[in-house]
This record gives C-alpha cells, sequence and structure tokens, in this order.
C-alpha cells in the first residue's frame, strides 16, 4: 500500500478551502470518510468543483466514466490514490 | 396523473403529472392520436373539476399566485373568465399537459411552433461548446424537443427522480429519432456531475429547471424577488455554468393560440469562469437577472405557471 498521507492532507485542505466549508476543519475529514453522502454533506456540484481544481493543481484528468469517478471520489484515500497513480511524473 | 388524496403542502400538481406512469403517457398518446381536439378539450372539464374540487391546496396556491399579479402588476391581471382563474388555470394547466404528451411522442401535426432566437443557437454546434439551457415551469418546456431536432443540437434534460431511466427507455419508444436524453441525478451519488460534463465537453446542452429547488443535499437556493416577494431559486444551474465556463440560454414555450407555441430563445449569459471568490456574488447576480426575467414571461402568460404550491414560502420550496 503505497503512503499517501501527505497528499491526503493536502486534499482534505483543498475541500475545506474550494468548498469554503465553514464549521469543518480538514484535520476532522477522516481519510475514509464517505466524501458525498450525509457525513459531509457534499453535492454533485462540490464533487465538480473539487474534481477541477484537483484537475489544475495536479494535472490529472478525470475521464468520461462515471462510474469510475464515483469510485475515485469515494473518500480522501481513494481519490489520493487516484491522483498519485496518475498525475505526470515531474 | 395519480388522483391520491391530496397531503398537505404536497399537493405539486405538475410535479405529479411529471411522474406519471408511462402506462398513463402511452394511453394519453393513443387518445391524443386518435380522439379529435374538440372531443379531448370537453372531456377534460369534469376531469379537471375534480382535480379542482380536491386539491385545496393546489386551489389555494393558484389563488395566491393571482394575488400577488394582481398587487404587483394589476394591469396585466387576466379578466375574470366563467369559472374562475383558479379553474382555468387548473384546466389550462391539464390541457397543455395533453400537448406535452404528444411532444413526448415527436409529434408536432397540427401545432404550429414560432421559433424566436433560432440565431442564437447557431454558434452551438460550430464551436462545440456546450451550454446550459434554463427553463421553468411556465409554458411548455417539452418544446424544446422542437428545438433539439430542428437545430440538431443533442439536449440532456436534468431530472432529480428514480425514474429517470425508465423515462429514457419510454422516450426511446415513443420517438427513436429523438435527441433528448435524460441525466438521472441521484441523492448521495455525484455521478450526474461527470455525466453533465462530460456532456457539455461534446459540445451538448444540459437542461435544467431554474425555479424548483432539488431535494435533498446542501442548501443550495437563493432567495430572490418574484412578483414583489422574496422566493427561493436553485442556484445549482447558475453555479455549474459560471463553473464551467458556460453560457446559459433560457428557453420557454408559451401557448399564444389554442395550437401555437411561441418558442423564446435567449443568451442569458455569455459564460465566463469567474475566480472562486468572485462566483457567489455572480451566482447571486444570475438568480436575480433570472427571477426577473421568470416574473416578464410569468405576466406574458399567467394560466401557464405551472408550480402549484406556495411559491414564496420557504419551507414549500426544499
Amino acid at each position: 500500500m503505497p503512503d499517501n498521507r501527505e497528499l491526503e492532507t493536502e486534499l482534505k485542505c483543498l475541500i475545506v478551502e474550494v468548498l469554503a466549508l465553514e464549521d469543518v476543519r480538514p484535520e476532522e475529514i477522516g481519510t475514509d470518510d464517505p466524501l458525498f453522502v450525509e457525513t459531509l454533506g457534499l453535492d454533485s456540484i462540490d464533487a465538480l468543483e473539487v474534481s477541477m481544481e484537483v484537475e489544475e493543481r495536479y494535472g490529472v484528468v478525470f475521464h468520461d466514466d462515471p462510474q469510475r469517478n464515483e469510485s475515485v471520489f469515494q473518500s480522501v484515500r481513494t481519490l489520493a490514490a487516484f491522483i498519485a497513480e496518475n498525475r505526470p511524473r515531474a | 396523473m395519480s388522483a391520491g388524496a391530496p397531503a398537505p403542502g404536497a399537493v405539486r400538481w405538475a410535479h405529479v403529472a411529471e411522474r406519471g406512469s408511462s402506462a398513463g403517457i402511452r394511453v394519453m398518446a393513443w387518445i391524443h392520436r386518435h380522439v379529435p381536439r374538440v372531443v379531448t378539450e370537453v372531456l377534460l372539464v369534469p376531469v379537471v373539476a375534480y382535480f379542482w374540487l380536491t386539491g385545496g391546496e393546489a386551489r389555494r396556491a393558484s389563488r395566491r399566485h393571482f394575488e400577488a399579479i394582481a398587487r404587483h402588476a394589476p394591469e396585466r391581471l387576466p379578466p375574470r373568465p366563467l369559472l374562475g382563474r383558479t379553474f382555468r388555470h387548473f384546466y389550462t394547466f391539464a390541457s397543455m399537459l395533453a400537448d406535452r404528451v404528444s411532444f413526448w411522442a415527436g409529434r408536432y401535426e397540427g401545432f404550429d411552433v414560432a421559433f424566436h432566437g433560432r440565431e442564437v443557437l447557431e454558434p452551438l454546434g460550430r464551436d462545440g461548446r456546450g451550454g446550459v439551457l434554463l427553463g421553468a415551469h411556465l409554458g411548455s418546456f417539452d418544446v424544446l424537443r422542437v428545438l433539439a431536432r430542428d437545430a440538431g443540437a443533442r439536449v440532456n434534460v436534468v431530472m432529480f427522480t428514480s425514474n429517470a431511466r425508465r423515462i429514457n427507455d419510454l422516450l426511446g419508444a415513443l420517438d427513436p429519432t429523438a435527441s433528448v436524453r435524460v441525466i438521472e441525478v441521484e441523492p448521495d451519488s455525484i455521478r450526474a456531475a461527470f455525466q453533465i460534463r462530460a456532456c457539455v465537453e461534446r459540445g451538448e446542452l444540459v437542461a435544467m429547471l431554474g425555479d424548483r429547488i432539488p431535494p435533498g443535499g446542501r442548501e443550495r437556493s437563493i432567495r430572490a424577488r418574484f412578483l414583489g416577494r422574496d422566493a427561493s431559486f436553485p442556484e445549482g444551474p447558475f453555479r455549474l455554468s459560471l463553473l464551467l465556463g458556460l453560457p446559459i440560454y433560457s428557453c420557454v414555450a408559451l401557448r399564444t393560440k389554442p395550437t401555437r407555441y411561441d418558442l423564446h430563445f435567449e443568451r442569458f449569459s455569455a459564460g465566463h469562469r469567474p475566480t472562486r471568490d468572485e462566483r457567489d456574488e455572480e451566482v447571486r447576480d444570475l438568480v436575480e437577472r433570472f427571477a426577473a426575467w421568470l416574473e416578464r414571461r410569468t405576466l406574458d402568460a399567467p394560466y401557464q405557471w405551472f408550480n402549484f404550491y406556495d411559491f414564496w414560502d420557504r419551507e414549500a420550496s426544499s
């Protein structure tokens, strides 16, 4: 299992920042928490917003595969794993 | 149409009809094809009377709608017809619902559809960039099928129902050449977001209604002035357009004669991507402009306003 801890922390900050979540601190988001169901209460528009920011910042592309994207956006852990795997190597 | 007992606050007539069973739609499509119009118009009277008599909540909502017009723009209030404005309101809804069924079936014979703003649509196909097609529960949004067919644009209708797949199948069965597809937004799923994005990247249109707050999720509504009072409007379509840098096209088809529709298609906003800090302000601005546009169009056709619940009530819209 690759260690993406740093990336995961970055993503939590990104989510809070991009969505301007006023009552959530990055460290309160569990790495395995489902992002887009009741717990955080994020919706489709939030997902779009996060996806665009992630693409810009990490140079990855979310392809037209809604089902796959849904599993990538499952949690901070799955999103970090996707980025780690797909980001262009420096 | 379902004839269930009207639960308080839940009688959203248009909503009930939208969810009409596919069998019901087939039956109505058949009637439309085989029964002369004048006969169906007469047959509608007792049906409407039933819904009018039993739909207390919807009737009150209708009355409030005309009261709002009387206060805000008295000169636009239609003269009182024989059976009263609320009855005429119900009747107009039912009669236009029958028209919708035939539009779903891809049949426009017998209808005269005047298309205003065709030229606005032309660059769409050329530069390959999609857009948001914004409508409301006013007039007939289904006439947009004409637009989709004539202009060769692919239209994806975003719906917040769980039977979108059934509707898709049904649309395919009724009119195999239809270039209209339904995207279903499910609660607790973000799949729709990526479907929407993929569509506009292919240069297609994403159609949404700007006067109904979708259920669940985050609070996504903004209060704006409508007919003199504040009402809740969804921010989704506007936020989406600013997020993806998409132009918004407003679209409304008003029935101007028994078999004539005037379809108005306008470029509502140019489509750019403001920074994150500017976005909230711009969303608000677009919502207010939309409310003003909707008010203007509603006053053009007060009987074709099909939100049969208290539109101004903060609770009712969520």
